[in-house]
């Protein structure tokens, strides 16, 4: 039997996966699949709420948190 | 050629011109004209990481400028200060320009959200370049807040339409000790060499470098301007009169015939 997919809201848009209440670390390392290298600078907020990196591995994510990651991008 | 320093955050800068990034053709353009502004302040904004693109601006950008992260298409206080606070976790910065506009069509900024939040970030030890309308007691009141610097537009964002109300700009500049910069409406170098001329302590430029047929060179116009501006400013310029003043004196003229 197929294990049930939990919903999650990423950057606007749902994403399905099979982590069933992950840590934020854990999560945004299956999003992000490796296309996304160390160089690259991104910040989370969970619901609405700054998660710093350093507690990226203590925060649990539950089924329709709202994720955004966010990177620096050209601007005035 | 040098101007007097300006001193922002405790920090020492030679150019008074902050580039923004957005609109370039391409990204060797973006950074050929940066280089030929003499900026070194950039601003930048936070968005969505997406991925199905290769845009990663920190990789393209040149090092060394020192980074002025914005919260441009804000509309709420809350906004705001959750990209500020983003922006300051993945840059290490606790600088931000702080935008909040009121609609999509004028852009124009919205004071009162501006103002709300500029407390609580003030409180969050953030350093508030406030992008905000040319109305002095806004700006007086913003200053007197603690913000890093004001920043009023001359005109709306993009507009190239100069300075609207040079009036009020002096108002400003008498009721403001502190670093005020035009952040939006100018169009050529004309207006910058007014604004500096006022007393301005800086401009910030962005579509009227970026959209313009050649954008190094008009950065480098641009660079110029703001230094022609500033000498002028610094000279003590001589007062405006209604009448005649001859520079060349009559003593010695053959008479009259």
């Amino acid at each position: 039997m197929s294990e049930i997919k939990k919903k999650y809201n990423i950057n606007g848009k749902d994403y399905f996966c099979k982590l069933h209440k992950p840590f934020l670390h854990e999560l945004l390392r299956t999003f992000l699949n490796k296309k996304v290298n160390q160089n690259y600078r991104i910040a989370v907020a969970v619901n609405d709420v700054l998660i710093e990196k350093k507690e990226w591995k203590k925060k649990k994510i539950f089924h329709e948190d709202r994720i955004e990651i966010v990177t620096p991008f050209f601007g005035g | 050629m040098e101007l007097d320093e300006l001193k922002l955050d405790g920090k020492i800068f030679k150019s008074r011109l902050i580039m923004g990034t957005a609109l370039f053709p391409n990204i060797d353009v973006l950074n050929r004209s940066l280089e030929s502004s003499g900026t070194e302040i950039i601003t930048l904004a936070i968005r969505r990481l997406n991925l199905t693109n290769d845009d990663n601006f920190m990789a393209q950008i040149k090092k060394g400028y020192k980074l002025l992260p914005n919260t441009a298409g804000c509309f709420t206080k809350k906004e705001a200060v959750l990209t500020a606070e983003l922006a300051r976790e993945m840059l290490e910065t606790n600088w931000i320009k702080l935008e909040l506009i009121s609609d999509q069509e004028m852009l124009l900024p919205d004071p009162i959200e501006l103002f709300e939040a500029c407390k609580e970030l003030i409180k969050k030890k953030f350093r508030i370049f406030a992008y905000c309308s040319d109305d002095p007691v806004l700006c007086k009141r913003l200053e007197d807040l603690g913000c890093e610097a004001v920043m009023p537009l001359v005109s709306p964002i993009g507009s190239a339409l100069g300075v609207r109300n040079e009036h009020n700009l002096e108002i400003i500049r008498k009721m403001c000790s502190g670093n005020i910069f035009v952040d939006a409406g100018i169009g050529r170098p004309s207006d910058v060499v007014k604004i500096m001329e006022l007393g301005f302590d800086g401009v910030l430029l962005n579509s009227s470098v970026a959209r313009s047929l050649d954008p190094i060179e008009m950065s480098e116009a641009m660079k110029l301007a703001v230094i022609c501006g500033r000498k002028g400013f610094n000279s003590g310029m001589i007062e405006k009169r209604k009448l005649a003043c001859g520079s060349t004196s009559f003593k010695g003229k053959i008479s009259n015939f």
